[in-house]
């Protein structure tokens, strides 16, 4: 498995911005993707903080790699920076940025940063529960698109369930400092009291919905702006607010406190004109704008008019950061969990690798046997009855069965404790239980190498680090 | 008969020497207690934001017990001196300091308000330490004592409700600037908010140009019989602008609703002014305006 992406990490928010995709453009990139035959699975999530692909190459470019690394040929890294560079090529990015703000991992530290993800540890306010939905969704949209097969499916669930136990077995989430709560903190820091005042919310988003609401149950009177008017009414109903439409934008921000803004749009939607008119009608009345938008919604000079302050998401990031020191106990637990989980899934996916192996196997000598069985009976016990020639089948099935257990249980086994050797191992079981012509084994024997703990841990210090061109079979893990 | 009058006046020096030896003392404590308020405000201020207004309780009892010693030093000089504390110059800044700290510590029962202690404490002790090293001029105008104390009483009662406007105003500055240059915190503003701190500068500058007002108008009465010299004709047209900015700030506050930087600006103008009067008042050997 990969993942490419930028994050409130790596990447500025101007960068952030030109990356961003909605859900259209997202679904759009994802069907390309995989209609291209480089890649077999792939999801993408984009929020305010982070633009990440997730994705598995496809079998062809799985077996170039094998054919290239069994022959020493530099085949393998070509097949593999060309489905990078494809993905690169889909998300518009530049291989120039990959390293600088674009990261790229691969195998263990691309699970391992799915897994810190969905735990909110790679968030920009560690701990905040925003991302798990977030991950969720993208997860579900991908999976609706058909584009999610097994080995994304398993990562996933792996991914949920590491956040999961990340949130009940220690205190990271409590006394929660969230982007919301954090725009709540400043908004009291220049009005004191929120009861009564008028915070404006423009535009659905998840992160602006949140604050707003969090200003509500701070006795503020929510008014929503929006587009399309039924579309606005039907929200302002849902969550108990005034729903106006975008036309009366001049007049909404003469009579707010608060203007919260996170709508999808390319462009801003709140300009330096509108305010500073605005700001006539108020008389030095001080405006506070939570710009959680990516792109940003109000333009960046407002915040140079007297009386008004603006923050957008980076600008809350700083903000937070000096909060995150008393859940640094709570994050060091957090990332102990994830590690846990993160060798669980690798060990079952070790033994995922030998299933195929055991299958055939299994197919193998049921066929054999059967066949043995089955020419008997046209000969020397042709007379048997039905009755008994399905229980001479059914014996054929549990010798079969009883022949190979232990055999599977101890190729499982192995994967589990000597994952390095078991390569070799199905190998020499290629070779001393399979006929020469067993091709069905042949994509299915190869099992992807692991890097040493040491190279894993040196790829983890300097995350988010990546090679400067995708040709160069950019590995995370293996520098 | 002689004898009895030389001891009769060695006693009275004696009591002369340990009212003034007593009156040093309380002088003393009193600048104790206001630079020891003075500096664990500020401290607290520094190093713990977060919980101001827990850790200042006891800056707060120190500011008290600094406002008892001072009235104490205000009605011992008095009565040492036998001098009517609002015909005074050197009093006139003694007292200006005493009303505007207890117009905070009256103010500031609520916890959050507590935070402008590190302004107006060090305002408090500037001031009280300039009252006792100005030299004492007796005012004599002419004019009855009754008229005059009304004028000093008045004008000494809005300089230090103009003081504490000015404290809200410049915590209103630093606390907008920090948010505007988003270098705010969570949790750790030791200022209450915006708009409490406009409302605390608007309300002290409304009550104190009500005796500003008077003490203009009474001013005004007497104006007339003075000898217009150069500095005088300076403090009367100061004392004019002052009233006239503050009367601005706060009619334009009441009337067109104004906000922000510019009127945190006119208050601590017109404090700075109001201030500027009183010093010039006793600096200066002459008859007030």
């Amino acid at each position: 498995m990969w993942v490419i992406g930028l994050s409130h990490r790596t990447a500025p928010i101007e960068l952030r911005e030109r990356a961003a995709l909605d859900d259209d453009t997202a679904a759009a990139r994802l069907r390309e993707l995989v209609s291209s035959g480089l890649i077999a699975e792939a999801m993408v999530i984009s929020t305010c903080n982070r633009m990440e692909l997730y994705f598995v190459t496809s079998e062809e470019t799985k077996q170039a790699v094998s054919s290239a690394r069994n022959s020493d040929h530099a085949g393998g890294s070509d097949a593999e920076g060309k489905a990078v560079e494809h993905v690169l090529d889909a998300l518009k990015l530049s291989a120039a940025d990959v390293g600088k703000h674009v990261f790229l991992y691969q195998g263990r530290a691309a699970v391992k940063h799915l897994f810190r993800v969905a735990a909110s540890l790679d968030s920009l306010v560690v701990g905040e529960p925003q991302i798990l939905g977030q991950l969720k969704r993208s997860y579900e949209r991908a999976r609706a698109l058909g584009v999610v097969g097994s080995r994304l499916n398993r990562a996933a669930m792996r991914a949920f369930r590491a956040a999961k136990r990340v949130r009940s077995e220690t205190t990271i989430g409590a006394g929660q400092v969230s982007v919301a709560t954090v725009a709540l903190d400043l908004a009291r820091q220049i009005f004191d009291q929120l009861a009564g005042r008028t915070v404006v919310l423009i535009g659905a988003g998840e992160m602006g919905e949140a604050i707003a609401q969090l200003f509500q149950q701070a006795g503020a009177n929510l008014v929503l702006l929006g587009r399309t008017e039924q579309r606005v009414m039907a929200l302002a109903k849902r969550v108990g607010a005034e729903g106006r439409l975008m036309s009366e934008l001049e007049r909404t921000l003469a009579e707010a406190c608060v203007v919260v803004t996170s709508t999808s749009a390319t462009l801003p939607v709140v300009g330096f004109e509108h305010v500073r008119a605005a700001m006539r009608r108020r008389r030095g009345r001080e405006l506070f704008f939570v710009d959680v938008a990516v792109p940003r919604d109000v333009e960046e000079r407002v915040g140079t008019l007297d009386g008004v302050y603006l923050y957008n998401v980076d600008d809350l990031s700083s903000v937070v950061a000096g909060t995150q020191a008393s859940r640094k106990d709570s994050a060091t637990k957090a990332e102990e969990i994830v590690e846990a989980e993160l060798l669980d899934f690798e060990r079952r996916e070790d033994v995922e690798q030998v299933t195929p192996v055991v299958r055939t196997l299994y197919t193998w000598y049921s066929r054999v046997l059967h066949t043995e069985v089955e020419r008997s009976l046209q000969g020397r016990l042709r007379e048997l009855p039905e009755v008994d020639r399905q229980a001479l089948n059914r014996l054929v099935e549990a010798a079969t069965k009883k022949l190979l257990h232990q055999a599977a249980t101890k190729l499982k086994r192995w994967a589990v404790e000597r994952p390095d050797e078991l390569n070799s191992v199905l190998e020499i079981v290629r070779e001393l239980m399979l006929p020469p012509d067993s091709g069905t084994l042949s994509g299915t024997l190869e099992v992807a190498p692991r890097s040493s703990p040491s190279a894993e841990k040196a790829g983890l210090a300097n995350e988010p680090r990546a090679p400067q061109s995708p040709s160069q079979t950019p590995v995370e893990e293996n520098r | 008969m002689r004898v009895i009058v030389a001891a009769v006046g060695d006693a009275q020096a004696l009591r002369q020497e340990e009212s003034a030896a007593m009156q040093l003392a309380v002088l003393i404590l009193a600048i104790v207690a206001y630079s020891f308020s003075t500096l664990t405000f500020y401290l607290t201020f520094v190093h713990s934001p977060a919980n101001f207004s827990s850790r200042v309780r006891h800056s707060r009892a120190t500011l008290i017990a600094a406002v008892v010693l001072h009235l104490a030093d205000i009605v011992y000089r008095s009565v040492v001196t036998r001098t009517c504390p609002v015909t005074s110059a050197e009093f006139g800044l003694s007292l200006a300091a005493l009303v505007s700290v207890v117009a905070f510590l009256v103010w500031a029962r609520q916890d959050k308000l507590l935070a402008l202690g590190v302004i107006v404490a060090p305002l408090g002790l500037g001031l009280f330490v300039a009252s006792s090293v100005v030299e004492s001029h007796e005012i004599t105008p002419h004019v009855p004592a009754w008229f005059l104390a009304v004028h000093v009483t008045a004008n000494l009662l809005s300089v230090g409700l103009f003081v504490v406007a000015a404290a809200g105003s410049i915590a209103y500055l630093l606390q907008s600037s920090r948010i505007k240059a988003k270098r705010a915190t969570v949790g750790q503003a030791p200022f209450p908010g915006l708009s409490s701190l406009e409302s605390l500068s608007h309300r002290f500058l409304g009550l104190g140009l009500g005796p500003m007002t008077i003490g203009v108008v009474s001013g005004a009465v007497f104006a007339e019989r003075l000898t217009h010299g150069g500095m005088e004709s300076l403090r009367i047209a100061l004392s004019y602008v002052c009233w006239l900015v503050a009367a601005a700030v706060v009619l334009g506050q009441r009337i067109t609703g104004w906000h922000g930087r510019r009127v945190a600006w006119g208050t601590i103008f017109a404090a700075v002014l109001a201030v500027g009067l009183v010093l010039l008042y006793a600096i200066m050997n002459g008859s007030p305006s």
